[in-house]
């Protein structure tokens, strides 16, 4: 097939003169399906009056369409490949399009294809996906209180009380302001943090202690989905407000009223250039972004016309303020009608005059509802929610039925979320998934159970004035940063993508085995973390063998095979009956702390 | 195959004095049959997989060309003999190939472009090169930021491309750093990155013979082969008490042994380069002939050098580095936001050639990005666009300082610069020039791609 797309009706482009200037700048000037789009290539500003005239610059050629033998998606690539062959068999094996009314009768009903030496058991597979970690504490609450029980109060989170630590992210003195505010005080105000750091901050906090864990997991789905990242010209102060007031706002609700949010938000509308963009000069990044990334996906039936058309129709979309970054309103949402383009626009079936600037916000977000309704933007959407949540190549029959719960639902997220964990296949798939670098460290964390506040011997930094909370916080956030994969911190509009393909590295892993080191031993007196005999039961158990059956219970939940065993005690080079308090063993228990967190059954979930 | 060669079970063989040597071996002894059934099955189903996508003959290229998935994870498991010492594995061919990718579509006119251009002028005023620029040949200017390297330009080391593309790829993002990374459609690659291809053409050497810098691995070095990917060599190592770290190393290692997951192949791999990483990083690095390493490309590059200087036979690196997506205050001349991330380049591989010293001579960097961005700036930055520069810096002399083909900007591809110069033929040529390929060879890589007609190498 012809890489280019070059329908027939536009292959005879004549030679253009002036006009073919205006194909420089990507301005409409085709007929999309054949209506009539006007062009407003007759005002480009790029000669004055006495400006050269543009001889040959040679034809234009047609618009150029996404390559539709490409690959759609990050995830799709990545799977594709020959060392993903174990994990698409996975997949395959347990691939279904049955959804049941209650995730108990789904898991009643799967059969759970577990790997060998691994635990077969529902409630660990449901802490694993619903949460960023198994602890002891969250699966007794589960077991006693039923899955979907447990489900149903998830899907509430307003019913769920905040933990003491999310009642102490309001110590992260920028957290609450509103975006004005912060805009107005953060370059004079020289001892706070960044704000970006802060919101990197509050969001593990909130991953690590949280008790509204699936909330918490679905707004990090929904955070790769609209990446706002905080570093870029401006963006470390209007995205984090991005993360608060458009992500968290609706991450249980529309997903189409986030998107209508966020394209008026000024995080996303300065990071994705809409700010910058006139109607005598699009600029189409966001444009692009918003059908690629946010709605239809890559391969989801749009064309660069549609690109263009969107692009002018956006203008308009901007932010309150001159070139100074001290103006309090600098980084506030404005729609600006005398930056709209008017005119009829026609982009993925929906047309309209387009007339009146001082109605085009009304037509952008006409616009916006339009796509994110369409069948494939319910399939993005329900694809990468099913590789978030049920494995790295979900079936497209269950990403079908899920995309119809998106549609029949009008894009309300909950419902959508809840038949995805009432499908045979999401119960079919335990430790299917590999945790990305920051959910691993994350893991790790709660398994250890640390607290929020400080150990014996904690030294408060001399500047800037910070909460040992917030001390503790920066700790770990430097260890993300050497990890690679920092959350609300990827630097390009695609988010972290969440298949294991992508992250199969060592250096991350062996940072992450460094920092269970580290804070067994006390490294990191902002946070309190057990010691390593402290993750025994006490008294201890008599010998190495029951000690090491009991770490294995308390940081994997589960209790190991004879194998599993016996390499773990070759750490202390001591057998199973050795009396547990030899000096061998006792000084070898965190790195047998390590090699269980370092284990598959820590890694894989 | 594989329990005979880790842990032979021939008499005097049996006492071997770590106990986690003892765990290692009663754990493979207790999946051995189940894994070799496994395997067994798998390589029975890659190799007809195999056939039926090439429509031939089972053949036993999944054996001998890399094994993947449980096949690797169990050929792997020789790891304990074949990969302790990386001195005394097969060095390969001695040459080392960096693959750099700029991510987010590098405005390639703002880093090359025609001198006094009377198109340029008139529909990117704000974004022209300023008389900084630096003359190169063929009335071409080089964007100043490119000042660190222009003892390396004028001893004919580095050359620019300009043009460079392939009709396949679209302006989106995604799709086109797909395409790039397979060096080709998915259809044409069959799932599998370009460098990982590339290995198959350079056989087996040790743990180090392709790393990934970098969060995530490269989608150009997935495949049929396992990476190293690291975020630095500095990173790659565990603090642990010293009394237990090989035994902890060594358990965790079994505790993936048999694993049907790739990340069972990571830690195989793995484990052996945090032992030689250890051993490299013990000391603090010393870079050599006043090198200095700044900034992104530097502080990744300096890794390589390390690994290099360490006499560590890697053949084939790849990194990436973003920001290059200069729709709005693009920059490009001093203080400006392109000028310094081609700056950061610059530095990076100036310093590293230099600290390289005779071993340069092995090394070749090739850097490329998904598309060039349109010639007509949007107002004080620049759209998705098509042909884009690419940079080639080696050791050894190189065929000019511009090569390729260049019709100038009368002639446009929706007003963009067409793909006059193969991107892949690029890619296989710069490889082939590399490790002295043969043509069948590269065409095995990029089978669907014309070579490019100009020479890269003086």
């Amino acid at each position: 097939m012809t890489p280019q797309h070059r329908p027939e009706h536009r292959s005879a482009t004549p030679r253009l003169g002036r006009r073919s200037f205006a194909s420089l700048v990507g301005f409409a000037s085709v007929a999309a399906g054949g209506a009539v789009v006007a062009s407003n290539s007759d005002r480009l500003p790029f000669f004055g009056a006495d400006g050269p005239p543009p001889s040959d610059v040679g034809p234009r050629t047609e618009a150029v369409s996404l390559n539709t033998s490409a690959n759609t998606s990050v995830e799709q690539s990545y799977m594709d490949a020959k060392s993903a062959t174990e994990l698409r068999k996975a997949a395959e094996a347990s691939a279904s399009d049955v959804i049941l009314s209650r995730p108990s009768a789904a898991a009643a009903q799967a059969k759970a294809s577990v790997p060998e030496g691994f635990p077969n058991d529902p409630i660990l597979h449901l802490a694993n996906r619903a949460t960023f970690g198994a602890t002891p504490a969250l699966l007794a609450r589960i077991k006693s209180m039923g899955i979907d029980a447990w489900i149903d109060q998830q899907l509430k989170p307003d019913s769920i009380p905040y933990t003491t630590a999310e009642v102490k992210i309001k110590e992260l003195p920028g957290i609450h302001l509103t975006l004005a505010q912060a805009s107005a005080t953060i370059h004079t105000n020289k001892v706070m943090d960044s704000l970006a750091d802060e919101y990197l901050w509050a969001t593990t906090a909130r991953m690590i202690w949280s008790d509204r864990q699936l909330f918490e997991r679905v707004v990090d789905f929904c955070t790769d989905r609209i990446n706002v990242p905080m570093h870029f010209d401006f963006g470390s102060v209007s995205a984090p407000y991005f993360g608060r007031d458009v992500i968290r706002k609706h991450a249980f609700g529309k997903y189409a009223d986030m998107l209508v949010a966020a394209v008026q938000h000024a995080g996303l509308v300065i990071y994705l250039n809409q700010s910058q963009s006139q109607k005598a000069r699009p600029n189409e990044n966001l444009a692009r972004e918003l059908l690629e990334l946010h709605t239809v996906g890559a391969g989801g039936g749009y064309t660069e016309e549609d690109v263009r058309q969107a692009a002018l129709l956006q203008t308009g979309l901007g932010v309150i303020g001159g070139k100074v970054v001290t103006d309090a309103g600098h980084y506030t949402f404005a729609f600006r009608p005398n930056n709209h383009y008017t005119g009829p626009i026609k982009i993925m079936g929906f047309s309209h005059p387009n007339a009146s600037a001082d109605k085009g916000l009304e037509v952008i977000k006409a616009y916006v509802n339009h796509v994110v309704r369409l069948p494939a933007a319910a399939k993005s959407f329900a694809r990468e929610l099913a590789t978030k949540f049920v494995s790295d190549k979900p079936s497209d029959a269950l990403v079908d039925k899920l995309a119809k719960v998106y549609l029949d639902n009008d894009t309300a997220i909950v419902p959508v979320v809840r038949a995805m964990f009432s499908s045979v296949e999401f119960w079919a798939s335990p430790f299917a998934k590999m945790h990305r670098p920051s959910e691993y460290l994350v893991s790790i964390y709660r398994k250890l159970g640390v607290q929020p506040q400080t150990a014996p011997g904690y030294k408060p930094p001399s500047a800037p004035a910070r909460t040992p909370f917030a001390d503790g916080l920066r700790g770990m956030g430097t260890v993300l940063n050497n990890m690679g994969q920092v959350p609300v911190h990827r630097g390009t509009p695609d988010g972290w993508s969440d298949v294991a393909t992508a992250y199969l590295g060592i250096s991350w892993m062996s940072t992450a085995w460094t920092e269970i080191d580290f804070v067994l031993r006390g490294g990191r007196p902002a946070l309190r973390f057990p010691t390593a005999a402290n993750l025994l039961p006490s008294p201890q158990p008599a010998t190495a063998g029951a000690c090491v059956d009991a770490l294995a219970q308390r940081l994997v939940a589960q209790k190991p095979t004879s194998a599993q065993r016996a390499l773990l005690l070759s750490i202390a080079e001591v057998g199973a009956d050795s009396p547990a308090s030899a000096t061998a063993f006792q000084g070898a228990l965190v790195d047998i702390a390590k090699a269980l967190l370092a284990s598959p059954q820590s890694l894989l979930r | 195959m594989m329990g005979s060669n880790v842990y032979p079970n021939g008499r005097g063989q049996e006492k071997l004095p770590d106990p986690a040597e003892v765990a290692l071996r009663a754990a493979y002894e207790a999946t051995a049959s189940n894994n070799a059934a496994i395997r067994d099955d798998f390589l029975r189903l890659s190799d007809v997989e195999e056939a039926q996508q090439e429509g031939r003959g089972v053949t036993r290229r999944a054996v001998v060309g890399g094994a993947v998935g449980a096949a690797a994870a169990l050929a792997t498991a020789e790891f304990a003999v074949t990969k302790a010492a990386y001195a005394a594995a097969p060095t390969g061919s001695g040459k080392t190939l960096i693959n750099i990718f700029l991510v987010g579509a590098c405005d390639g006119l703002g880093l090359l472009a025609p001198g006094d251009d009377a198109i340029l002028k008139a529909v990117r005023p704000n974004l022209l090169l300023d008389r900084t620029a630096i003359p190169l040949e063929r009335g071409f200017v080089l964007n100043s930021a490119f000042t660190p390297l222009k003892p390396l330009i004028d001893a004919g080391r580095v050359a620019f491309v300009p043009a460079v593309s392939d009709n396949k790829l679209p302006r989106s993002h995604f799709q086109s750093i797909d395409i790039c990374s397979l060096g080709g459609l998915p259809s044409e690659t069959k799932g599998t990155g370009w460098l990982d291809r590339l290995l198959d053409n350079l056989g087996p050497t040790t743990t180090f013979q392709a790393v990934n810098i970098g969060a995530q691995t490269s989608r150009t070095l997935v495949g049929n082969h396992v990476p190293l990917s690291i975020a630095s060599l500095k990173a790659l190592g565990v603090r642990g008490d010293a009394r237990y770290h090989e035994r902890t190393l060594k358990a965790i290692e079994g505790l993936f042994h048999g694993l049907a997951h790739p990340a069972g192949d990571v830690i195989a791999n793995g484990m052996q380069a945090i032992r030689t990483a250890e051993k490299l990083t013990s000391t603090a690095y010393k870079p050599a002939n006043g090198a200095v390493y700044t900034g992104a490309v530097g502080t990744g590059l300096q890794s390589v050098a390390q690994l290099l200087r360490g006499d560590v036979p890697v053949e084939v690196i790849n990194m990436a580095f973003g920001g290059y997506d200069t729709h709005a205050a693009e920059g490009v001349n001093s203080g400006g936001h392109l000028y310094n991330l081609l700056s950061d380049l610059a530095k990076g591989l100036a310093a590293f050639f230099a600290d390289l010293g005779t071993k340069a001579q092995n090394t070749t960097v090739i850097v490329t990005t998904e598309f060039g961005r349109r010639v007509a700036q949007n107002n004080d930055g620049t759209d998705h666009g098509h042909g884009g520069v690419a940079i080639v810096v080696s050791g050894r002399k190189l065929a000019g300082k511009v090569i390729g083909g260049w019709k100038g900007l009368k002639e446009l591809d929706n007003g963009d610069v067409p793909a006059t110069n193969n991107m892949f033929g690029l890619y296989g040529k710069v490889a082939q020039g590399v490790f002295g390929l043969t043509d069948s060879a590269v065409k095995k890589v990029f089978p669907n791609n014309p070579a490019v007609s100009f020479s890269i190498f003086g």
